[in-house]
């Protein structure tokens, strides 16, 4: 420990160098050296560690932690990704790729052509068919039916909606069948009926009075003879 | 080589009688002669005896166990303050942490701040009440001061080094020393202006 060698600016400082100075000694405790010595013989060396350790950061990455582990909880068992598709975002399908497939058919749909199958509800179970190629004609559309037998068929397709963009009204009434003129309704609009024509209003005629005079005078002519007779 | 001869040799020899042959006297005769000044030096840097204590045991255990890594042209002085200085500054950075992340307040630190009177066993009967209260007040001060200069101007002006030895404390260059210096003690002067008027 040399000695004190004042500067020019130590000069400056002088009484706070004094004050130091004179500062009392702090001395070790009496037992320092033995209890040092129990440590070497005790071979305890635990020193106050020079790294700066002993920080409890628990409490600092508890929030961090909890914000994690809530992420994931989340994603393994409340979040699920949307496995259908938004009907609404959905590009519109063509009418040419709609097809229906009844279990006992097959149908051959042909790109490119305006091919249109409904399933056929008139035909009986029975009646197992391969139908392919829709043939649009002017009057409707048909479709050709290979029956089990190999005969080539050709039907006609009861559409709900036809060329005209109407509907068969009266044919949804009748339930599509095949009744009797007696029990059928009458018709309502004849929509989706080629046939049908208006054949306008009916007029109501009155009877001549004196034409019903001479007819009610013969009917009662004819009456009195049956009484005499 | 008996305890009287041991006594007669100087520090370097001291632990280079320890190094070579574990003389656990030349061993014993160094903390003798060192054990006072260290204690100084940390309880004006840490402001607390027992934690001064402490460091002091552990620079004593440090030096046992290291002895080996002293090298002959370095002064023992310098390297023992190295050790203690060192193990200073990790309690203070240790205790500063400790303060930031307490949830408990800062009740410890409020513990650390109270000036430790001195055990009065330990000076002259005859001091007056008045530099005990002065000492506590410079040492308050003391506290004040960055570690940073606290550390150069403990060095300098109450332990007495000169400023190549504290560089070799410190391991800074001799010009980092003289200006910490200089600003610890103006910030000391600031601190004690109404003490050192009267």
């Amino acid at each position: 420990m040399g000695e004190k060698l004042y500067n020019s600016k130590d000069a400056k400082q002088k009484e706070i160098i004094e004050i130091l100075s004179k500062l009392p000694g702090v001395k070790a405790p009496d037992n320092f050296e033995f209890n040092l010595m129990t440590r070497i013989e005790n071979g305890s060396f635990e020193i106050r560690s020079d790294q700066p350790v002993g920080i409890n950061l628990r409490w600092v990455y508890l929030p961090a932690g909890a914000m994690v582990s809530a992420v994931v909880l989340f994603f393994v068992f409340v979040y699920q990704p949307q496995e259908f598709e938004n009907l609404l975002m959905q590009k519109p399908t063509m009418r040419s790729e709609v097809s229906v497939n009844k279990a006992d058919t097959m149908v051959l749909a042909q790109p490119g052509e305006d091919t249109e199958i409904l399933a056929d509800s008139k035909k009986g179970n029975d009646d197992v068919a391969i139908e392919s190629n829709v043939m649009n004609e002017s009057t409707g559309e048909y479709k050709v039916v290979v029956q089990p037998n190999d005969v080539v068929k050709k039907e006609k397709i009861d559409f709900l909606f036809n060329n005209r963009k109407e509907i068969a009204l009266d044919n949804y009434l009748n339930g599509n069948e095949n009744n009797s003129p007696k029990n059928k309704r009458g018709k309502l609009v004849s929509a989706g009926d080629p046939a049908f024509d208006f054949n306008g209003f009916y007029v109501r005629n009155e009877k001549d009075q004196e034409v019903m005079k001479r007819l009610k005078a013969q009917m009662d002519s004819l009456k009195k003879l049956n009484q005499q007779k | 080589m008996d305890k009287k001869q041991l006594s007669s040799l100087t520090d370097e020899q001291l632990i280079k009688e320890f190094q070579d042959n574990n003389t656990i006297e030349a061993f014993e005769l160094l903390v003798k002669r060192y054990k006072d000044p260290l204690m100084n030096f940390v309880y004006r840097f840490v402001g607390n005896r027992d934690i001064c204590t402490d460091i002091v045991q552990d620079t004593m255990i440090k030096f046992y166990l290291n002895k080996d890594s002293y090298k002959s042209f370095a002064k023992f002085s310098t390297w023992i303050y190295t050790i203690a200085g060192n193990l200073a500054k990790n309690e203070l950075k240790r205790r500063k942490r400790r303060t930031i992340l307490s949830l408990q307040g800062n009740s410890d630190e409020d513990d650390d701040k109270t000036i430790q009177v001195e055990d009065k066993s330990y000076f002259a009967p005859d001091r007056s009440a008045d530099s005990e209260i002065k000492s506590e007040i410079i040492q308050r001060a003391l506290l004040k001061v960055k570690p940073v200069y606290r550390e150069v101007v403990i060095l300098r002006d109450i332990q007495g080094f000169s400023y190549e030895e504290i560089a070799e404390i410190t391991d800074l260059s001799i010009g980092t020393v003289k200006s910490r210096i200089n600003r610890g003690r103006s910030q000391l002067q600031k601190l004690l202006k109404n003490i050192y008027r009267e």
